[in-house]
């Protein structure tokens, strides 16, 4: 791949983005000319005066289109660049951001709100989910961090038994409270459908955040693709590295859990996509894995939401039926 | 340049090194022998500063490797660990990049001075023609050749290597010995070496260390240190077993001896 053409593919690819949010924006129950779309936006933007523009237009664009098509990319994006990085630290293809069992944490903490009835208070899921969310990832690497030999592997076990307990956990609550069952499981499937722009405004600033620390230690991951002694012989901290990329990626995993539920596929798969083109650098990966993932997730979304018109189908289901046949003729390419 | 006085070192209280005490000095080419379990990788890891709960002393130009930054570190001492899997890997020459590290930023993936440097480094490892070659794409020697050759361009004045010539045949075994010769003979890097091959240990190196269950047997000249009954002696062989001045070992029973 070219310099120049590395140089201008991220503006080229945020340049399709937002040509793809605009047509997102546009299709749905109530089909909205695209110069609709445009003229809301810039007058939300204090540029265009839309006085010619329909209210119930305006209220379909800004308050029910735009905050969702907005949180898919946001999501799509975290969701991607996280599994990345658990990859990298794990230094194991199958990992994926949820292996911890922070998105379990987060069904956990849904699933009580469900069945104590906060779903219909001021906070909803978002927070109880957040919390237990966080709360699992502190127990998780309180129980890595017990003894001397602390290495991801330990990490890594206790995420996945963690994970089974809460799973476990998660089905007694549901077993002993089957009226809401479908609320549950419907949560956990993963919907942008109530989304808001206060989780936009949630969401945003953590993700800048945490996403700084994983560019920060992008080229230490690189090293330490080499083993943890030769990237400690080269300088690297691993240990510091290891936990600080954990934690800002657990961090902004468990506030989109918190938000859209727990869905799949994206933070598996689009790293894996993105290294067959990319390679492995990660700070390539990370770029691109943003890219796509909000790509792939805006994707996903509009077809979860006009396919089946009326209805919505979860999203979950659409990122691994869409998702799987390409990675697979990705693969077979690459093998060729 | 490198001294270890009574250096112990335990992996869940089991005793691994006990009481080394030994120093090197700067431009020594030295071959770390001793049976399986016999404690040589602890002892070159714990002198990479890669294992902190030691006891006793090591110091490096004089300072304790404790008080060295991981930077500091990784400009004196380049480490060589024994072949791993590599699940996610890299094309030779951005591998190769890795080695100049310790010198660049966290934003910085290469600059000009490096990228010569690392390019002479690929040459002098015949491996520029694979420069764009992903590692996992290399044979075994190719493989080994492209590690030695980032822990050249860290370009550090001790160089540990943890039995790079094992899985290699007798053809890549000579070209990573004669890269390291040069490079010990040409810029006076201090080598350190794990090998289980006396005739390679006799013909590259000037001494030699024996470790034997955790302690050190003895050391001096490779060439005075690899005698027939030190090496019996190191590896408990038996009389059933034949050693030569080479370092030669055949057993009675199924050869004749080597004359």
């Amino acid at each position: 791949m070219s310099k120049k053409f590395t140089l201008f593919l991220p503006l080229i690819l945020l340049f399709a983005i937002v040509l793809s949010v605009l047509i997102a924006t546009s299709i749905g129950v109530v089909s909205i000319p695209l110069e609709n779309v445009w003229q809301v936006i810039l007058a939300k933007a204090g540029f265009y005066d839309n006085v010619s523009i329909s209210h119930i237009f305006d209220l379909t664009i800004w308050e029910l289109r735009l905050p969702r098509i907005v949180m898919s990319l946001l999501a799509g994006a975290s969701l991607a660049i996280c599994g990345a990085v658990f990859q990298a630290v794990f230094r194991n293809p199958i990992c994926d951001p949820y292996i911890l069992g922070i998105s379990s944490g987060a069904s956990l903490g849904a699933a009580i709100a469900f069945i104590l009835g906060w779903d219909l208070l001021f906070f909803g899921i978002t927070i109880p989910a957040l919390i237990t969310g966080l709360l699992t990832l502190f127990i998780i690497v309180g129980i890595s961090k017990i003894g001397k030999n602390r290495n991801t592997q330990t990490l890594l076990l206790a995420g996945i038994a963690v994970n089974f307990l809460i799973s476990a956990v998660i089905t007694l609550l549901i077993v002993v409270n089957q009226k809401e069952l479908s609320k549950i499981i419907f949560w956990t499937m993963g919907s942008f459908a109530t989304v808001t722009w206060y989780d936009i405004v949630f969401l945003l600033p953590i993700m800048l955040l945490s996403i700084f620390p994983l560019f920060y230690y992008a080229k230490d991951l690189n090293i330490m693709q080499l083993g943890s002694d030769t990237a400690k012989s080269l300088g690297v901290n691993t240990e510091r590295v290891t936990m600080t990329v954990l934690l800002f990626s657990s961090l902004l995993i468990a506030c989109v859990v918190s938000i859209c539920g727990v869905i799949g596929f994206i933070g598996l798969i689009i790293p894996h996509i993105v290294r067959l083109i990319f390679g492995n650098n990660n700070r390539r990966l990370f770029l691109y894995s943003l890219f796509f993932g909000a790509f792939f997730m805006l994707f996903a979304d509009t077809l979860a939401r006009t396919i089946a018109l009326p209805s919505e189908l979860p999203v979950g289901s659409i990122t691994a039926i869409a998702g799987a046949p390409y990675f697979i003729f990705l693969l077979l390419k690459n093998k060729k | 340049m490198i001294q270890l006085d009574n250096v112990s070192f335990s992996y869940n209280e089991l005793p691994v090194l006990n009481k080394i005490t030994t120093d090197f000095a700067s431009g020594d080419f030295c071959a770390i022998m001793g049976p399986n379990g016999s404690g040589k990788t602890t002892l070159l890891k714990t002198i990479a500063g890669l294992l902190s709960h030691y006891q006793g002393s090591i110091l490096i130009d004089n300072k304790p490797i404790s008080s060295l930054s991981a930077s500091e570190m990784a400009k004196k001492v380049a480490y060589v660990p024994q072949s791993q899997d590599i699940v996610f890997d890299f094309t030779v020459f951005d591998t190769v990049m890795m080695g100049r590290n310790p010198y660049q930023s966290k934003w910085e993936m290469s600059n000009v001075s490096d990228e010569k440097l690392v390019l002479e480094v690929l040459e002098k490892c015949h491996l520029s023609h694979l420069k764009d070659r992903l590692l996992n794409r290399l044979s075994g020697g190719e493989m080994q050749r492209a590690l030695v050759a980032r822990a050249m361009a860290q370009q550090a004045p001790i160089m540990l290597l943890d039995e790079p010539l094992s899985n290699l045949d007798i053809g890549h075994k000579f070209e990573i010995m004669d890269i390291l010769s040069e490079l010990n003979r040409t810029q006076m890097v201090t080598i350190l070496i794990i090998i289980h091959d006396f005739s390679f240990a006799m013909q590259y190196t000037d001494s030699a260390l024996l470790l034997k269950n955790g302690k050190l047997h003895s050391g001096g000249k490779t060439k005075e240190l690899l005698v027939p009954h030190i090496i019996k002696d190191v590896f408990e062989l038996g009389d059933e077993f034949f050693v030569d001045t080479l370092g030669n070992v055949s057993k009675k029973t199924n050869f004749e001896p080597f004359k």
